[in-house]
């Protein structure tokens, strides 16, 4: 190759049909392939399928006779609405058109402080959310027989403001166990959906900053 | 999006996209969806267009930032493609310019990170160290620097291939 790289580029793309642009097919309607357009349309779906969800608790908890915790219940939900509403704002700050490095940076700062603010948060919500939904089953309209018949069965249990010993250390447990994991959990599953793709942003953002120093 | 913005705004800068799109992909597929995409992310994002940048650089740069990022996922597979693992030169469907030494070329450039593939093309378009680096984000020192070896690998590649 005697060329220069240059003079290739310079001639190649001197003929005027060089250069044809792809036709776009139903642009507007076109779903978006881009990460921050994924992550911001998931995390909308989210947020409304948590509004319902604790929605429907609500009324359900009432037909149950269990107001109190569905109520509980409902309120842990819309923090989390509420939280996400706001991650959700600062997505949308992130500005496509910044240079390459600012613009990678912002998101994987984006990105990273999503999974410690959603750790924190399931780490305490989750157990949280469980012991409501425990504690509410158990004085609910429908766990009445139940109850009944635990008694009979072991009328020598100890019972803790009303409930039986073992099963307060039980769902104790679980709960500290969901606690534990909570965080673990998230990176899990944001790992498996958009692993490859953080792997590649902190490959190129590594790159870039090599070229910072 | 309307035409008119595709016709005034974009069109006169699909040449750049086009080169920029291409160095990113391995497909015709592939770069029609990235060529799109970039269309789509400037329509969406032109009112966070700053008039004290040019128009054309707001464009090198969004161009860059979405093919920087752009989710690629294929039918058939699940998080891989098989693209990603076969020699550049064994991808089917390689995207084509009529002119075989810029096909080469190109085959060449993508065979570099993405780092390197942003800063060749901005060389190639004639920006100057400090255009590039304000485009990238970095230090217009170590641009010359950077170039010289990218010159470099593709030389070898290219000579590679014609031996």
């Amino acid at each position: 190759m005697d060329r220069s790289i240059e003079n290739i580029w310079k001639e190649g793309f001197m003929k005027d049909n060089a250069l044809v642009a792809p036709k776009l097919n139903n642009l507007y309607n076109q779903k978006s392939k881009h990460i921050v357009d994924k992550l911001k349309r998931m995390f909308e779906v989210n947020l409304i399928s948590i509004v319902v969800g604790a929605l429907l608790i609500l009324v359900v908890s009432i037909f149950l006779e269990a107001f109190l915790a569905g109520a509980a219940l409902c309120l842990q939900l819309l923090l989390l609405v509420f939280l996400g509403k706001k991650e959700l704002n600062d997505l949308n700050q992130i500005d496509k058109g910044a240079s390459s490095y600012d613009y990678l940076k912002a998101f994987d700062s984006w990105i990273k402080k999503v999974i410690s603010t959603y750790t924190k948060v399931y780490r305490v919500l989750y157990p949280g959310m469980f012991l409501t939904f425990v504690i509410g089953f158990w004085f609910s309209s429908v766990a009445g027989p139940m109850r009944e018949a635990f008694m009979m069965r072991f009328p020598d249990s100890g019972m803790l403001l009303g409930m039986p010993v073992p099963g307060v250390i039980g769902a104790l447990v679980f709960a500290g166990l969901l606690a534990l994991f909570a965080g673990k959990l998230y990176q899990l599953d944001m790992n498996i959906v958009y692993g490859r793709e953080f792997n590649k942003l902190d490959d190129i953002i590594a790159d870039m900053e090599t070229l910072r120093a | 999006m309307s035409s008119d913005f595709y016709t005034s705004s974009i069109l006169p800068y699909a040449g750049i996209i086009i080169k920029i799109c291409r160095a990113y992909t391995n497909t015709q597929e592939d770069f029609e969806d990235y060529y799109q995409e970039v269309c789509l992310q400037i329509w969406r994002s032109r009112v966070n267009f700053k008039e004290t940048a040019e128009w054309s650089t707001w464009i090198y740069r969004l161009t860059l930032n979405v093919c920087l990022t752009l989710l690629k996922k294929k039918k058939n597979s699940h998080q891989h493609f098989a693209s990603d693992y076969l020699p550049v030169e064994l991808s089917e469907e390689s995207p084509a310019f009529a002119d075989e030494a810029v096909n080469q070329l190109y085959d060449a450039i993508r065979q570099l990170s993405e780092v390197d593939r942003g800063v060749i093309l901005l060389y190639l378009e004639e920006k100057s160290y400090q255009e590039i680096a304000d485009i990238i984000g970095t230090n217009p020192n170590n641009i010359g620097v950077r170039i010289k070896r990218i010159k470099e690998r593709l030389k070898k590649i290219l000579d590679e291939r014609n031996t």
